[in-house]
């Protein structure tokens, strides 16, 4: 292929095509490259990239030899460079109808000159019209990336988007304010998306919702006596509000807001107590057309001012404010409330997904308190509850049971009880060994069993019911009294599958009591995935269980598992259950099917 | 030809060479071009893929493979035990993968999929191969692309200066 050159031959709709990812400069500077190029086919790509490198070095850290003033003319002659580029690109824009992509992306090593960079740039005028900006993409290796506000900034200036349906904002700092003017400056923004945004909601006569300071949520934390009984209301910020009216997407993803009081910043986490609970920002978002809702990040007092009706997905991914366990036992309802509270403004959705670290953290016990904090999801059909529980906790089920409980239609039920926790991260690796170890002794013990229990299959009384829960006979299942002192609708009628992910560690493990539990009792269902993630299969099964499995096996069978069992005897003990038609037992990323 | 394998609809694809590649129907309309024939009713027979070649052929049909969506009509249990934040963060690494090959073959694939209207792989493979070329003076360029500069000097003059403010 020497001396082809492969892209001046592709037709110009199809360069077109190609340079509509290309950053404006590059684009236009291929004019120069030979002939071929001379229309300037960079005028109707149809996006606009902006892109420039920021080099911090030049900046902050040239303390020797160098005139710290020529690092500061350099400074700013680039970023007039880059401004009178940007503006060349964005007229050329202007002039093309067909512009749909706007990104603006800056590489740097630090964020303040990022920000230092955006801020002497934001006094230009924006006058494309564009129909989707996406601004930022994933970092590449090596550099930093920074994808700043520019749009928004030029939101200050009323510039009406009247096409803009998409906004995106990665690893950028914004101002409630201008990020609302944006918002608003764009009737037709059906996507927002901000990621790692430093939201800074420092107190302005546009951004609080009703004054100053007020205690929101006061009205409704009551004061009962139960086991969930809150303390004094917390002390927080009153929210600030955002209002997203077209947006059917709305993404907040690991997005810090923070407010500058008394002169000074108020982000920092880990300042002492009484500072965290000043400087948890309440927010409240407004989007009433909404369809799909993502967050994650920080539980925070989040809230919808009002439901949004049409709402199809939530995703909702949180970890509480501080992971420090003395803190969460001093305010254990702040977790539970601020969840309950917030899941409470989903109760239209058909999906809804949420991974909570600990789950016990919103078991909600009383019933007074659950009829006060629990919703109904009416519509709900699908149910994926994430998280792990603490293994001698006995509320992780109260969790679930108060979830499923709510939900009428669910049809489809996950629960993943395999999300590492981020405290046991750092031990993982060391113990990862061990248990491996572990695993294929206890599989090996696991095949005596059964090959025991084919001997003599004698049915064995079951494990004590009820109140044995918690306590670890071995070799017993017990119920899970969350569950089944309750009747559930969704059980009777609904539901039809559920997957359950969880490792097998120890007899009688929550996992093992819901296989059991949904075995039982759910009379419709049709599927179950059960995915255990290591080698040790069922030896900690009820010994009902397990004499059911052993009375449908022979040993020796042609075709058994690597773990002694084939999927057929798996399937003999959970064919007892009516209407079951499937079984998944998925083990690491093998199916058996 | 249109054949019938375990309850799935296959589409016979041929390539000028005379390949040919027998794919399910949904793989298929994963290209736009092809869905309208199909929807036209003129896929009857095996469908004809003119200026590609089997080699390339073969691999937007291993693209469009990946990407087919798995929920809805193929009506397996499997789709639904992977969660979709997770297929997408896969995909994007096979993407990734599938798109490291030499510039000739890339650029076929761009013909390729511009030809087949399959969007996804023409954003790909455009943005792949404007990653390769940016931040790269335009000499660089042109001796990347083997571009020969036919510009006289005094031509190339007044477009730098005409554009002045991308050659900074």
């Amino acid at each position: 292929m020497i001396g082809d050159d492969r892209l001046s031959d592709l037709p110009d709709d199809l360069l077109r095509r190609v340079l509509h990812f290309a950053p404006a400069k590059e684009a236009a500077s291929t004019t120069a490259l030979s002939r071929r190029w001379c229309t300037p086919l960079w005028r109707s790509t149809g996006a606009v990239n902006l892109e420039s490198r920021v080099h911090d070095n030049d900046r902050h850290h040239h303390r020797r030899n160098i005139d710290r003033r020529d690092d500061e003319a350099g400074f700013v002659s680039r970023r007039e460079a880059f401004v009178s580029a940007a503006m060349v690109a964005l007229d050329a824009a202007a002039a093309d109808d067909h512009v749909t992509r706007l990104t603006l992306r800056l590489k740097s090593d630090s964020d303040a000159t990022v920000a230092e960079f955006l801020n002497g740039s934001s006094d230009r005028r924006l006058q494309a019209h564009p129909r989707q900006a996406a601004v930022g993409d994933p970092p590449r290796a090596g550099s930093h990336q920074q994808s700043g506000p520019l749009p928004a900034e030029e939101g200050r200036r009323a510039v009406v988007l009247p096409r803009l349906s998409s906004l995106r904002l990665r690893h950028c700092g914004q101002h409630l304010v201008s990020l609302q003017s944006i918002i608003d400056a764009a009737p037709v923004l059906a996507a927002v998306r901000l990621e790692s945004v430093l939201i800074d909601a420092t107190n302005h006569d546009n951004c609080w919702g009703c004054g100053n300071k007020i205690d929101r949520w006061a009205g409704s934390d009551e004061d009962d006596d139960d086991d969930d009984a809150p303390q004094s209301p917390p002390k927080e910020a009153a929210p600030c509000r955002l209002r997203c009216p077209a947006a059917t997407l709305l993404v907040l993803e690991r997005c810090k807001w923070e407010e500058k009081e008394h002169g000074r910043h108020g982000h920092s986490y880990r300042d002492n107590d009484d500072d965290k609970l000043v400087n948890l920002i309440a927010a409240e978002i407004e989007a009433p057309r909404l369809r799909r809702f993502r967050y994650k990040g920080y539980l925070r007092p989040f809230s919808f001012s009002s439901q949004p009706p049409e709402l199809e997905q939530v995703d909702l991914d949180s970890f509480p404010y501080d992971d420090d366990e003395n803190h969460k036992n001093k305010e254990p309802n702040r977790v539970l409330a601020s969840i309950w509270r917030l899941v409470r403004s989903f109760t239209s959705a058909r999906e809804m997904k949420l991974r909570l670290n600990h789950l016990e953290d919103i078991a909600v016990l009383s019933e007074a308190r659950q009829v006060e904090l629990l919703p109904a999801f009416r519509r709900l059909e699908r149910l994926e509850l994430q998280g792990v529980h603490r293994p001698k906790g006995k509320t992780a089920s109260v969790t679930i049971a108060n979830l499923v409980r709510r939900c009428p239609v669910l049809l489809d039920l996950w629960i993943n009880l395999t999300a590492e926790d981020q405290n046991a991260r750092k031990n993982y690796q060391h113990a990862h060994e061990f248990f491996e170890r572990k695993f294929r002794y206890d599989r090996d013990k696991s095949k005596d069993r059964l090959d025991h229990c084919c001997r003599d299959s004698e049915p064995d009384t079951i494990s004590p019911e009820g109140e044995g829960d918690g306590v670890n006979y071995y070799d017993e299942v017990s119920e899970i009294p969350a569950l089944s002192r309750h009747s559930f609708e969704c059980l009777q009628s609904s539901l039809r599958r559920v997957c359950l992910q969880f490792q097998l560690e120890k007899s009688n493990c929550l996992g093992l009591q819901l296989i059991k539990f949904f075995a039982e009792n759910a009379m419709v269902l049709e599927e179950m995935h059960i995915d255990v993630g290591n080698g040790k299969l069922w030896e900690h099964m009820n010994s009902k269980i397990e004499t059911c499995i052993a009375n449908s096996c022979k040993r020796n069978k042609p075709g058994a598992s690597r773990d002694g069992y084939t999927k057929n005897e798996i399937c003999e003990f959970l064919t007892c259950i009516p209407f079951l038609e499937g079984i998944h037992f998925c083990r690491g990323r093998s199916h058996f099917q | 030809m249109a054949t019938r394998e375990a309850g799935k609809k296959m589409i016979m694809l041929k390539s000028p060479d005379g390949m040919e590649f027998e794919v399910e129907e949904a793989v298929a309309m994963e290209s736009q071009t092809i869905r309208k024939m199909i929807e036209d009713d003129c896929a009857d027979t095996a469908i004809l893929i003119p200026n590609i070649n089997s080699k390339i052929l073969s691999r937007v049909i291993e693209y469009c493979n990946k990407h087919v969506p798995t929920t809805g009509a193929t009506g397996a249990a499997a789709s639904d035990t992977v969660a979709p934040a997770a297929l997408a963060e896969d995909l994007k690494i096979w993407d990734a993968e599938f798109i490291k090959v030499n510039r000739a073959t890339r650029f076929n694939l761009i013909q390729a999929a511009s030809y087949l209207n399959i969007k996804g792989l023409l954003d790909l493979t455009s943005q792949t191969t404007i990653d390769t070329i940016s931040d790269n003076s335009l000499e660089e360029i042109r001796s990347f692309l083997s571009t020969k500069n036919d510009y006289l000097p005094e031509e190339e003059q007044t477009i730098r200066r005409e554009n002045q403010w991308a050659f900074q």
